[in-house]
């Protein structure tokens, strides 16, 4: 089968599906995203903001810090209209902290990252808001991401190679599934209320948290556990850093300054249903009190809103066990093996600063499942504006 | 803290000239954007509505609220007095389905360039190595608000789309550029459509006054 008439469906339309959409496109498939909603309605449209470095994770999981570290510097090339690159700090408050300090600094050290610790008048001049009595100060190359226009540039490029289509407010209801291969999905239009057989040669599942019903329904059992956090945003921009809490990661320890708000993040539980998950009250007390350690006049910001998101965190939860030790890292399931359906992926984690790579492995797996040799484009080919996903008319239907 | 349980009868314009009402329980703590959640998942999984961010960032989700543009997700439900609430798709664009209309006639209105601007904050501070200057995102988020409350009939590319060009005025340094935006700004459709209605202003939930920005076009006219 000649590669270019190998039709690929995605199922999910977040930051994940659409990288995937366009890696796939810029290496000459044909795809179709299938999107229940709007595009990064779920979980991509609500995080944090903050573009990571990986020195939050330097100290738990090298691995994700050098992800971080390369994707990061990626995105900042190939898409520096979504991205604020102020860079980012880590600030000691106490002695704890500064115990942490040198081991944080060797560990970003080691996953290549330049964390570079700076005098605390520095780090004042640098940010006049910050608390005058912090003990030390790290600087690193985090910055803050527009997550919609990000992806929108991702969803652009996708439309320009003109081998893709999108399809928002369409759902999945159901999966055909013959003896070792899924046949075809069935879709609904929430817009025309009309039904639809979708065939493909391969089918992606790429829907985050909801990976787990979308799999049920080709009767394949994928362990996903919906892990929603709290943001809250405070109108005012306190800093033009990302500044985080020089400890082991935990709540509350992210200041995300974007636009002209200042969000404080985040908490984290475990949820059985991704769909509705409101805020706790407690959390909004906990993180204006958390904020205002780092950012003493935090308190004083006008109330924007809280919000929050469903983490899709691979792997199941087992009661009492610490939540933070739910890897952020993300895995691609071929379902070839375990599941014994031949032409499906599923992929499943992994967090917004690295949705390209994600998108890479998925396509990689799928040129190696197919035979086919076809090289990544994406980290060296600078996305197109966002706008110019409207170029195309409506969700690019005139492209 | 106690939970506050309200009525609300949330009443949505879907087809032509038809409203739906959907009569629900919700905390008054929540937002309009989060009530059309609970439409969407416990009553109606076929409204349409457009979302992302939930915090006034994306712009996805203005529609009228009551009469007004607003942002769904910046809308308190505790900030109304009455338990009605109806909500409309923006005026001035194609609808596509329910509240969802397609916002690509004002984007192909404005220029390309950057998405970034100047902080304000700390501007003379010493900066690290390789940032030249702190940055930050434009404030119009193209939610089309402004487009939708617009009451000039006549041909006109609208507040957003000035707006944009003008900011793209302030920040160029290409005088070759800056000459084109200029006559993208002062053609026929452009600021000599503008009425000074000033609605543009009103409704914008980010504050950016497109009314001020077409006056301050209209300024560098000759």
């Amino acid at each position: 089968m000649a590669h270019n008439n190998t039709h690929v469906v995605i199922i999910g339309g977040g930051g994940t599906a659409i990288a995937t959409m366009y890696d796939l496109c810029l290496r000459g498939f044909k795809v179709t995203l299938i999107e229940r909603g709007e595009l990064t309605s779920g979980t991509t449209g609500r995080h944090h903001g903050q573009l990571h470095c990986g020195a939050r994770y330097a100290m738990g999981d090298r691995n994700i810090a050098k992800e971080c570290m390369i994707e990061s510097s990626i995105l900042r090339k190939i898409a520096p209209n979504a991205i604020e690159y102020n860079m980012g700090m880590f600030v000691a408050l106490n002695d704890d902290d500064m115990q942490y300090k040198d081991k944080f600094i060797e560990c970003c050290l080691a996953s290549s990252i330049p964390a570079k610790q700076i005098p605390v008048s520095l780090a004042l001049e640098y940010e006049n808001q910050l608390n005058e009595n912090i003990k030390a100060a790290v600087l690193v190359p985090d910055g803050t991401i527009d997550p919609w226009r990000l992806v929108l540039s991702f969803a652009s490029g996708a439309m320009l190679t003109q081998r893709a289509t999108i399809k928002t407010y369409t759902e999945v209801i159901g999966i055909n599934k013959k003896s070792n291969y899924i046949e075809s999905i069935k879709v609904i239009n929430h817009t025309t209320n009309k039904k639809e057989i979708i065939k493909a040669d391969v089918f992606i599942n790429a829907t985050g948290p909801w990976a787990g019903s979308v799999a049920k329904m080709a009767g394949i059992k994928i362990e996903v556990t919906p892990s929603p956090g709290t943001m809250l945003a405070a109108k005012g921009r306190i800093a033009n850093m990302v500044v985080s809490r020089l400890h082991k990661a935990g709540d509350g320890d992210i200041v995300v300054p974007q636009r002209q708000l200042t969000i404080i993040g985040s908490t984290q539980w475990i949820s059985d249903n991704p769909d509705t998950n409101r805020v706790p009250k407690q959390d909004i007390d906990f993180l204006n009190k958390s904020a205002c350690q780092m950012f003493p006049n935090f308190k004083n910001l006008e109330y924007h809103t809280a919000y929050s998101a469903a983490r899709p965190l691979f792997g199941s939860y087992k009661k009492d066990e610490d939540i933070r030790n739910l890897s952020r890292d993300f895995v691609a399931i071929d379902h070839d093996k375990d599941d014994g359906i031949n032409n499906m992926i599923s992929i499943v984690g992994g967090k917004a600063t690295t949705l390209r790579a994600m998108g890479e492995v998925v396509s990689d797996m799928l040129c190696k499942k197919i035979g086919i040799d076809k090289q990544c484009l994406t980290s060296s080919t600078p996305l197109p504006n966002y706008r110019d996903f409207y170029k195309g008319g409506y969700h690019g239907s005139k492209y | 803290m106690e939970a506050n349980i309200k009525t609300y009868t949330i009443s949505i314009k879907r087809e032509k000239d038809k409203y739906m009402d959907f009569i629900l329980d919700l905390d008054t703590s929540l937002t309009v954007l989060d009530a059309l959640d609970e439409i969407r998942y416990k009553m109606d999984s076929s409204l349409g509505y457009r979302h992302s961010c939930h915090h006034g960032s994306c712009g996805t989700c203005a529609c009228i609220i009551n009469n007004k543009e607003s942002l769904a997700c910046m809308t308190f439900l505790k900030d109304f007095k009455e338990g009605k609430i109806t909500i409309e798709p923006l005026n001035n664009f194609k609808i596509i389905s329910d509240l969802v209309v397609d916002i690509s006639t004002m984007i192909n209105n404005m220029p390309g360039g950057s998405y970034l601007r100047e902080s304000e904050l700390s501007k003379d501070s010493i900066k690290p190595y390789g940032i030249f200057e702190w940055n930050r995102f434009e404030n119009c988020i193209e939610c089309g608000s402004c487009i939708s409350a617009c009451p000039v009939k006549k041909d006109f590319i609208g507040p957003a789309p000035l707006t944009s060009i003008h900011r793209e005025i302030l920040k160029q340094k290409d005088e070759n550029k800056i000459t084109e935006l200029k006559k993208i700004a002062f053609a026929k459709d452009g600021v000599d459509a503008c009425d000074k209605h000033f609605l543009c202003s009103k409704v914008c939930p980010t504050k950016v006054a497109p009314g001020k920005h077409i006056n301050d076009l209209r300024k560098i006219k000759n």
